[in-house]
């Protein structure tokens, strides 16, 4: 039950017990049925507004079936047409075709603006739920606007903010006899505006977004070693994060997007290191002989979480960002297996991970304080969890294993492990960030 | 100025073919290599060959075709060893590897290399990007207190992102967990 309560699924179930009955809800088994919802075409009065309409339509529905949280009826059952039912609908004729929800809306163009009225029907408790006015310059900004019409029905439903206006940093890998190219490719969650932000010259691996979308961090083969380097999307030029004499690699932004943690070596060892963006200050976190890397930071800035295999086999830890290497850090993890890439919920409730035991890989979540620890994700090979901005949804990196051959691709999950969900990318994928709302 | 440049690079030809041939001896006497005697043939052919570009070929290519001779004397002496999953002390074999390879450094003087890290695909990247450094640093340590100079070795590791070979069995990750020396060009 502590499972149900953390996630918009107790919404389910929540409306599952009252609509139709008990039912039986196990999240374990991965039995959650999406809630039924009926999307009516938009009303319009132009021929141009008719084309935004459909644009509009088409996005939202592909949002909310995307987030596994909710199943289109078809068009060809509704009993009512999408005038009527904007004003009032026959909540029978809704129930018959079994839609729990319905989402209404009108379009309309004026003095170059754009102005859309949407409405959220609760079917059975016959009611409103949502009415909102969504107003926009009329530019190129219609998926934008489609994305947050979907937030505001996501988030009406579930408690949890949307995450349809997002994008999403990733590599894509393109395979030859006996070379592999990645480069750095930024898209909307939805894989749409797709664009390759590095040439494939040199090998760029793991990008990290800065948390408020303007740059990226990541690391180049492009030196003579492996170097980490900043994107900044504004003028998509970059430059190295620091003159290092070892190799400097897993970058994050801290939250409040002033400095980066990275790991760098030295001798064969790798530690943990801060670096402030302004006056290119360097603070060392870890000072041991071992592999400490993997490193981020909570969502308040004061505490940071990486895998060390001090013990012997990586383990995470935690300890306080501005302790330096005074103070020890404390172990969070005892199970079997090896835990790696932790990275912090931006709700600060629950610690992501890849975990490997017995050559089989896993993503999981922990407690800060090593409690609750739990599988979401498992695959051939699945690595490198990152957050959604509402903390509720993980992407993360699975390679599937088809006759013997490995295709790596890019996934998102909700925190339950039940709504797993493919995103469309043009070639191979790994390595993905999910990034903040585009700015508008 | 010519005729000095070219007495030294024959020069370095000769000094290069006396730690070639003392080196097959030693292979011989350590009983690891049966064919030895062609390769010392082979390699007569290789610097004879170079003699006659010497006179009609610049000072640049010809580092280059010398770097070609070394980097083909160092895969003769072994130019790689392998590791254990999440191991960075390199299996046993390597030791031997690791001897033949301190004599060719210390026979050749005048070269640098790089020691390239690498590890099997069946490790987080992050880590495998420390772990590669690791083997890496832990081959140049044992180079190091063979006598060779610390200074003449580099090295860097590709983590998982440099696989010695795409397929997808123990095989083929044993062959990717591996520290490889490079002669820099």
């Amino acid at each position: 039950m502590i499972k149900l309560k953390l996630c918009s699924l107790l919404f389910i179930f929540f409306l599952k017990n009252l609509y139709s009955g008990p039912i039986e809800i196990d999240v374990t088994k991965g039995t959650i049925e999406p809630l039924p919802i009926a999307i009516t075409k938009f009303n319009y009065k132009s021929i141009k507004e008719k084309t935004i309409s459909n644009q509009i339509y088409e996005i939202v529905s592909n949002d909310l079936t995307n987030s596994g949280l909710f199943r289109k009826i078809s068009d060809n059952a509704f009993l009512q047409d999408e005038e009527e039912v904007f004003f009032q609908p026959s909540f029978r004729d809704w129930s018959l075709i079994d839609a729990n929800l319905i989402v209404s809306g009108r379009i309309k163009l004026y003095n170059d603006k754009l102005l859309i009225n949407i409405k959220l029907w609760d079917v059975y408790r016959e009611k409103l739920i949502l009415s909102k006015k969504v107003e926009v310059l009329n530019d190129n900004k219609l998926r934008v606007l489609a994305h947050i019409i979907s937030n505001l029905i996501y988030q009406r439903v579930t408690g949890e903010k949307g995450y349809f206006d997002t994008r999403v940093v990733y590599i894509a890998e393109e395979k030859t006899a006996n070379n592999i190219s990645k480069r750095i490719a930024i898209m909307d969650y939805d894989g749409n505006n797709h664009e390759y932000l590095t040439n494939g010259k040199n090998i760029a691996i793991t990008p990290r977004f800065s948390p408020n979308g303007k740059k990226i961090a990541y690391l180049s083969f492009s030196d003579k070693k492996p170097t980490v380097f900043l994107f900044d999307l504004d003028t998509k030029k970059e430059k190295v994060l620091g003159n290092f004499s070892g190799m400097s690699f897993a970058p994050r932004f801290s939250p409040d997007n002033k400095r980066i943690i990275f790991s760098l070596t030295k001798r064969g060892s790798s530690n943990i290191f801060i670096q402030t963006l302004s006056n290119n200050e360097t603070i060392q976190v870890t000072n041991n002989r071992h592999i400490n890397t993997s490193p981020s930071f909570s969502p308040d800035n004061k505490w940071i979480v990486f895998s060390s295999d001090r013990s012997g086999k990586q383990n995470l830890y935690i300890k306080k960002s501005n302790d330096g290497i005074s103070k020890k850090a404390k172990r969070i993890t005892f199970g079997e297996g090896s835990y790696a890439t932790p990275v912090w919920s931006p709700r600060g409730d629950y610690i992501a991970f890849t975990k490997t035991y017995k050559n089989e890989f896993f993503i999981g979540l922990i407690r800060k304080d090593g409690s609750g620890e739990r599988i979401i994700a498992t695959g051939y090979l699945t690595e490198s969890p990152s957050w959604s901005p509402n903390g509720r949804t993980l992407i993360f990196n699975k390679v599937n294993k088809s006759n013997n051959k490995l295709v790596s691709s890019i996934f998102t999950i909700d925190i339950t492990g039940n709504l797993e969900k493919k995103l469309n990318t043009p070639g191979e994928a790994s390595d993905p960030d999910w990034g903040p709302s585009i700015n508008y | 100025m010519n005729n000095l440049l070219k007495l030294l690079l024959i020069f370095f030809l000769i000094f290069n073919f006396i730690g070639c041939t003392s080196q097959n001896e030693k292979v011989l006497v350590e009983g690891v290599s049966s064919n030895v005697s062609s390769t010392t043939e082979e390699s007569d052919k290789d610097i004879e060959e170079n003699d006659q570009n010497i006179s009609i070929e610049d000072d640049l290519s010809e580092t280059a075709k010398i770097n070609k001779i070394l980097n083909e004397k160092l895969i003769e002496v072994g130019d790689r060893v392998f590791f254990d999953y999440d191991k960075s002390n390199f299996k046993k074999e390597g030791i031997e590897t690791l001897k033949r390879q301190a004599r060719f450094l210390i026979a050749n003087q005048n070269i640098t290399v790089t020691i390239e890290g690498h590890c099997d695909a069946r490790g987080t990247r992050e880590y495998n990007l420390a772990l590669g450094e690791r083997r890496a640093f832990s081959v140049k340590s044992f180079l190091t207190s063979l006598g060779v100079e610390d200074s003449r070795i580099s090295i860097i590791s590709f983590g998982k992102e440099k696989l010695q070979s795409l397929e997808n069995n123990e095989k083929a990750w044993a062959q990717s967990r591996t520290a490889i020396t490079t002669i820099n060009p």
